[in-house]
């Protein structure tokens, strides 16, 4: 199993650990991932308003790049793979589109037939590799561990673009946290916003936003929390501070990325999981369960 | 609250640059609000989206300028997921924010931002922020 990696620009700065710890954790599984050396931004929406047929073709330039390598492309970020399956989408709906992007593309002598398929490593788990397969490497199950899993927005919608699970009542983390031997706490904010976007305008209901969805969390019996977003992951544990002192109530908790529960089913330790990176300790969340 | 209504609202340019910009057609709402009832940040909105779309059907251009809407939307789509009329609310106040911005009008001044806090937050958060709020 082979793919095109692109681990997105919040993975390779302030959440690093994810990229890195998706790459041990893929070396173990036996999926092997290409780095895409020269692979560009995917645009996050920020130019999409701006120009268009930019932000597709900016994204047609990844696609061909995977094209070339001759793989199918794996990413880690949930915002990364919205935009890129939204392009993907209207390339292959559009020719019209595929030809104007292609006679840009041609310039730097990169081609686009509109093949390459965009997914996450969650889908790629839950999919490509199989759960059945996973739960044979599962070396440490995550015996009595009280998981919440949150999903976030941009890995299910806009389902029309995405399409793998079901927007509303998603159960591919719920069926992960299982194979992994967890327990699976779902909560009724597992599909909310965490409010990252409007973090800049307003603090204060964004931290409202944080708050709310670690209470869901906590409310549900979790003792830490799952999540495949980069992003979500920065709000909740950055946050979470903020949010304790607004709500005046103590969360203490802690968010894994989707890449370091897999390793800790697959015995991996805490300092190759890179935990101490985190501002909420995961460090409680595990000791107590697992032992050592 | 009471409102003016005249042909000059109705078949605005303003409503019908909202439409071209968002792609959707602003008709096609029927008012249920499942949006609203859907949306992370409602509560926080002086109208949530099933109203901005009822106030920009009736041509409100002023009232919905001066709400806080538009500056809220998180964009997380859940108002397009669950609307039965297939209409993206999340694109109508994306529009709105363009139609602003465009004129220059800035909703953040960056030299207002206290430095502490620019140092401190993630850098995604401000480069989508200023894209979101500064032209």
């Amino acid at each position: 199993m082979k793919y095109a990696y692109y681990p997105g620009c919040a993975s390779q700065t302030i959440t690093k650990e994810y990229d890195s710890t998706t790459k041990k954790v893929c070396k173990i599984l036996g999926i092997e991932l290409l780095e895409m050396t020269d692979a560009n931004c995917c645009g996050a929406g920020l130019i999409t308003d701006y120009n268009y047929e930019l932000s597709i073709t900016l994204n047609a330039r990844i696609f061909a790049i995977a094209e070339k390598m001759g793989l199918d492309i794996m990413t880690i970020c949930s915002t990364c793979l919205m935009i890129m399956s939204r392009a993907n989408k209207e390339l292959k709906e559009f020719p019209k589109l595929l030809k104007k992007v292609n006679k840009t593309l041609e310039k730097a002598g990169l081609h686009y037939s509109g093949n390459v398929k965009v997914t996450h490593f969650l889908w790629t788990l839950s999919q490509d590799y199989g759960l059945d397969k996973l739960k044979a490497m599962v070396k440490k199950p995550l015996k009595d561990m009280k998981i919440a899993p949150y999903y976030g927005c941009h890995i299910l919608r806009p389902s029309n673009a995405l399409g793998f699970d079901d927007p509303e009542k998603p159960v591919s983390l719920e069926r992960l946290i299982e194979t992994l031997g967890g327990d699976a706490m779902p909560n009724e904010g597992k599909t909310r916003c965490c409010g990252f976007q409007i973090v800049l305008v307003t603090q204060e209901t964004a931290v409202d936003m944080i708050g709310n969805r670690l209470k869901e969390a906590k409310d549900a019996g979790g003792k830490c929390m799952v999540s495949p977003c980069p992003l979500c992951h920065i709000n909740l544990d950055s946050y979470q501070r903020e949010a304790e002192k607004k709500t005046h109530q103590k969360f203490e908790m802690p968010v894994f990325h989707l890449s370091q529960i897999v390793g800790l089913a697959l015995g991996m330790s805490i300092d190759e999981l890179e935990l101490g990176r985190h501002l909420v300790s995961p460090e409680n969340a595990i000791t107590t369960v697992v032992g050592d | 609250m009471q409102i003016k209504l005249g042909k000059e609202n109705l078949h605005s340019e303003f409503v019908k640059l909202i439409e071209r910009i968002s792609g959707e057609e602003l008709a096609n709402c029927y008012q249920c609000g499942n949006c609203t009832g859907g949306c992370p940040v409602s509560y926080a909105m002086d109208f949530g989206p099933r109203e901005i779309i009822r106030l920009l059907q009736l041509g409100q251009e002023d009232v919905v300028k001066k709400a806080n809407s538009m500056w809220l939307c998180v964009g997380c789509l859940q108002c397009y997921c669950r609307c039965p009329k297939g209409v993206s609310a999340a694109k109508i106040l994306e529009a709105l924010r363009q139609i602003t911005l465009r004129k220059g009008e800035d909703h953040e001044a960056i030299k207002e931002v206290p430095f502490p806090f620019l140092k401190n937050a993630p850098q995604q958060a401000i480069v989508c922020g200023f894209r979101k709020f500064v032209s």
